[in-house]
């Protein structure tokens, strides 16, 4: 039933709804106190901050999760510290799977007969085997690996990184604290108003809450937050996605085309689209006069 | 309690058209009706949202209530840009309003059309009209976003932001973005006030309706394209190059003097998106001898979708074309 609905609604709308309906749950059980014993307290409020401003925390989240994974392609320090209890979980896994693959053919050979696939399959192992060069790459020298021109994407890629993290704070931080002074005028208002209905004490608390954001997001102190934050995200996803592309494109055994390189074959296509639109209205306008001077001869 | 919710049908168009041209991304619509007036409109959409909330439910379409008075109506659809598109300029888009303007002088055999614009598209019909008078008879512009040195939330943004870092990271600016930053310009009102509302309002058939028309609208946003996005940031918000006079369009000065033919105005008196001021600065600038303002208590949307806005303004907007139409 609610599946249905998610796959009806646009996904906004849905996250909205259900958003809504909770925030209006938890005003509930706050109005039940507040008609009870004429109190409320601040701390009751935070449910309520999360399913509002989670909608729009969730590019950056998203953007969080994407960086964890994103990670894992590149050995960090941690991957490298760690790198001796991957190799001892490596070897232990393999001998599991020897183990496993011995006593499962010791008891299944003399119920079953090898077939030639069977064969291949063996002989196929056996010819790749011939290509493990017992060479290991040291990790721990990753620096020099990386093409020159990648390197100081990789840097700023890091290093902008960071600046968002420190003003991912700062922003939540910022609207949470803006809530709280909404919220801490409506207690008061509450708490002087004695209301009898909870429309009416609903109403009173949005009241508060776009007060204080309409003062808010125009504020200096958000726009420079607002912007500082986005500039360092996209700075960021920029860097990363040229490291990357970097590393592709120096592959000399890559089979991949990058974004880069694609963007500029879009680029010019939409260059020769332009000069083809142009040549011909030259044209247009040269049949045109031609045809005006054959009517005047 | 959200059986009624899965019964609303959501439909959009309700006016029959054809597609006469395709130009990749861009489509010019023709409407069908019966032509009772020489001068065509062309209707020139914004590159932000879509262009059916001018004929979103019988009771309140613009495009029907021009249809019934025998206007020959035709729209431009901007398309969805995907990343190929990332690079189309202002200028791309001035170039098809050109090709479809010649195309329905043509066809009608005029020499000149109104050119209706609708929020960002009112500032491409301005551009257009100043780069080619001869072919406008009437510019009506809705909503339009000309003078960008405003105070509202919007436009301080677009001023704190740096629009080349985003369309470098990520080519587009998705819909997706868009809708958000369009709700965090009024967070309270547009994601609890309103949605509260809705749960108010759940077993009511006739408010879902209404309710769902407008946020399937509202959220079936196509991308803006890099170079459109960075154009639009840096020399409309950012430098306010239109009204000031130093705007270019593939080489040509974009001279608002030229704009001298009858020029209509429609605004809303609470529009968080394009405020009054957004607007009335450019008609006090422009020579047009015959100019008129028209204006509702609404916000953005309201203007183009409230019934109220339907029974007052919008007949009196219509009667204001029609009477130039022939």
């Amino acid at each position: 039933m609610v599946i249905d609905l998610y796959r009806k609604l646009p996904k906004e709308s849905f996250e909205l709804l259900f958003r809504n309906l909770a925030v209006r749950d938890h005003l509930k059980e706050i109005w039940r106190v507040y008609e009870q014993f004429g109190s409320i307290s601040e701390e009751d409020f935070d449910k309520i901050f999360n399913e509002v401003f989670r909608f729009f925390l969730r590019p950056f989240e998203i953007v969080l999760l994407n960086e964890k994974a994103i990670r894992s392609m590149i050995p960090l320090d941690e991957m490298l510290s760690g790198k001796g209890v991957f190799n001892a979980y490596a070897e232990f896994m393999n001998s599991l799977f020897s183990h496993g693959f011995l006593t499962l053919k010791l008891l299944s050979e003399p119920l079953q007969q090898k077939t030639v696939l069977d064969s291949f399959i063996e002989e196929w192992r056996e010819f790749l085997r011939n290509f493990d060069s017992g060479f290991e790459i040291n990790l721990s020298e990753y620096p020099f690996l990386l093409p020159g021109t990648a390197k100081n994407y990789f840097l700023d890629c890091l290093s902008h990184w960071s600046t968002f993290l420190e003003n991912y704070e700062k922003y939540r931080g910022l609207l949470k604290e803006a809530y709280m002074s909404a919220v801490k005028t409506f207690i008061e208002v509450a708490e002087k108003n004695k209301f009898k209905d909870f429309d009416k004490f609903r109403l009173s608390f949005q009241e508060a809450l776009a007060r204080e954001f309409d003062c808010l997001i125009k504020s200096e102190e958000y726009l420079e937050l607002q912007g500082i934050l986005l500039s360092s995200l996209f700075d960021h996803i920029y860097c990363l996605r040229r490291f990357l592309e970097i590393i592709i494109e120096n592959n000399p055994a890559s089979p991949f085309a990058t974004v880069s390189q694609i963007d500029e074959a879009y680029k010019r296509i939409l260059d020769l689209k332009r000069k083809v639109s142009e040549l011909e209205k030259r044209i247009e306008k040269l049949e045109g006069e031609i045809c005006s001077k054959k009517s005047e001869k | 309690m959200f059986e009624k919710i899965r019964e609303v049908s959501v439909k959009p168009w309700t006016c029959e058209f054809e597609v006469v041209h395709e130009d990749w991304l861009f489509k010019l619509l023709h409407f069908k009706g019966e032509k009772k007036h020489r001068v065509p409109l062309l209707f020139v959409y914004a590159f932000i949202n879509r262009p059916y909330v001018l004929d979103l439910n019988e009771d309140v379409s613009v495009v029907r209530k021009l249809i019934n008075e025998g206007i020959d109506v035709w729209m431009i659809d901007w398309g969805y840009p995907k990343r190929a598109d990332r690079f189309l300029k202002i200028e791309d888009y001035i170039d098809y309003i050109d090709f479809c303007v010649d195309l329905i002088r043509k066809e009608s055999k005029v020499e000149s059309l109104t050119l209706h614009g609708y929020c960002l598209g009112s500032t491409l019909a301005t551009i257009y009209t100043a780069l080619n008078p001869e072919k406008v008879k009437n510019l009506v512009i809705q909503t339009p976003p000309l003078n960008f040195d405003t105070e509202n939330a919007l436009a301080l943004w677009a001023k704190h932001i740096d629009p080349r870092k985003i369309s470098q990271a990520v080519g587009n600016v998705s819909g997706e973005m868009l809708n958000i930053a369009f709700l965090l310009i009024d967070p309270i009102r547009l994601v609890l006030g309103k949605y509260q509302g809705l749960i108010d309002n759940i077993e009511d058939p006739r408010f879902l309706k209404e309710f769902f028309s407008m946020d399937f609208w509202i959220f079936d946003s196509p991308a803006v394209a890099g170079k459109v996005f960075e154009e639009y940031i840096e020399k409309w918000y950012h430098k306010n190059e239109i009204m000031n006079g130093n705007y270019t369009v593939g080489g040509k000065l974009v001279d608002l003097s030229k704009i001298t033919m009858p020029v209509l105005a429609i605004y809303a008196e609470k529009d968080h998106i394009t405020p009054p001021s957004a607007v009335l600065p450019f008609l006090e600038k422009i020579p047009a001898k015959e100019k008129k303002a028209m204006s509702v208590d609404k916000g953005h949307i309201g203007l183009t979708v409230s019934k109220s806005s339907h029974a007052k303004l919008w007949n009196e907007a219509i009667r204001w074309i029609v009477e130039r139409s022939d």
